[in-house]
């Protein structure tokens, strides 16, 4: 019986003290998650100074999310155009619309990457991208998380630049982000291309940088009430008792 | 505590959620910037007012529980500060 009443209370002690520490690394995680949003936010918002071009791959690596540091550099990669679309209502300089040729730019043996290669032709036919091995150098930018063209019931459309929307378009594995061009060689040769303005990318972490450092206090708090509250309810019970027994006498 | 970190609420759900994520309109949001900061540094201190309330009024748990989490929902902590002023009363 004793041993029934010890082992209930020990399943008892387990399960709470299982959901405290879940909860406790949850809210733990979470301020880690939002210090981590504050840190970046704060990196992309320094003015940017063009450093000198770097390999994608020193500094991206396919199916993984850039990093704070990876955003508005200029990197350079080399391989061959893939599938080919266009990006409408893109934002260019002065603020103004324009579609976009885009292309899924493969690097042999490493994965693929979209690449807005120029601003396209608003009539007459279009450039058709280079079937060869090209050479580019551009500005790495942060994928877009909001749609740009409602209608993409076209197959060439790509409502907003955005890896997950290439996904079932190549076998290669694909990197975050894209690539605003500012030189396309090839054998050597620099193409002849109406660039897209590639002007640094604004902050895409939501939020002002006190505004996360407040949550990382609150979900810390948090986890620290987590902490306090069986402290609490022991001294509670104690409590309880104790006026109970007053009472009683 | 209740009623301001309240007010902050009411002013983050349905002053600046709306401007940032339906009007879309900069210069608004700019206007706007201060209210998730000032609703963010506010919740903590409600928090440590709500703790320190249920410890003194000798809550269970469940309640300081409720009390805590009525700060993060735009009128909770108005029924919240209304219930613990009538509960301070009657004792």
């Amino acid at each position: 019986m004793v041993l029934r009443v010890n082992l209930s209370k020990f399943r008892k002690l387990v399960s709470t003290l299982s959901v405290a520490l879940l909860l406790i690394t949850i809210f733990i995680g979470l301020g880690i998650w939002q210090l981590q949003r504050a840190a970046d936010l704060q990196e992309l918002q320094k003015p940017v100074i063009d450093k000198p071009a770097i390999s994608l791959l020193a500094i991206a690596k396919p199916s993984v999310a850039l990093s704070g540091f990876a955003p508005n550099r200029i990197v350079k990669f080399s391989g061959s155009y893939g599938k080919t679309f266009i990006a409408p209502n893109q934002k260019g300089r002065e603020n103004n619309q324009e579609s976009w040729e885009v292309g899924i730019f493969e690097i042999p043996n490493t994965g693929a990457i979209l690449v807005a290669r120029e601003i396209s032709a608003t009539s007459g036919p279009r450039n058709l991208l280079p079937s060869g091995p090209v050479a580019i150098v551009g500005r790495l930018m942060p994928h877009q998380n909001e749609d740009r063209a409602v209608f993409t019931n076209e197959v060439n459309v790509l409502s907003r630049l955005d890896s997950a929307l290439i996904a079932d378009k190549t076998n290669l594995p694909i990197f975050d982000g894209f690539v605003i061009v500012q030189t396309e060689a090839i054998s050597g040769i620099e193409s002849r291309l109406k660039l897209i303005s590639s002007e640094p990318a604004r902050s895409t972490v939501p939020g002002y940088y006190w505004q996360h450092i407040s949550y990382v206090v609150i979900w810390w708090l948090m986890a620290g009430v987590v902490v306090f509250l069986p402290f609490y309810q022991k001294f509670k019970k104690n409590e309880d008792s104790e006026t109970d027994l007053r009472s009683r006498n | 505590m209740a009623i301001f970190a309240g007010v902050m609420s009411l002013l983050l759900w349905f002053v600046e959620l709306p401007i940032v994520y339906i009007l879309n309109n900069e210069n608004w949001e700019s206007n706007v910037k201060w209210i998730p900061i000032v609703h963010g540094y506010v919740y903590p201190f409600y928090v440590f007012t709500a703790i320190h309330y249920s410890v003194r009024a000798r809550y269970d748990i469940k309640k300081m529980i409720f009390f805590i989490l009525a700060g993060t929902l735009p009128v909770a902590s108005f029924i919240a500060e209304r219930r613990a002023l009538r509960e301070s009363r009657q004792s």
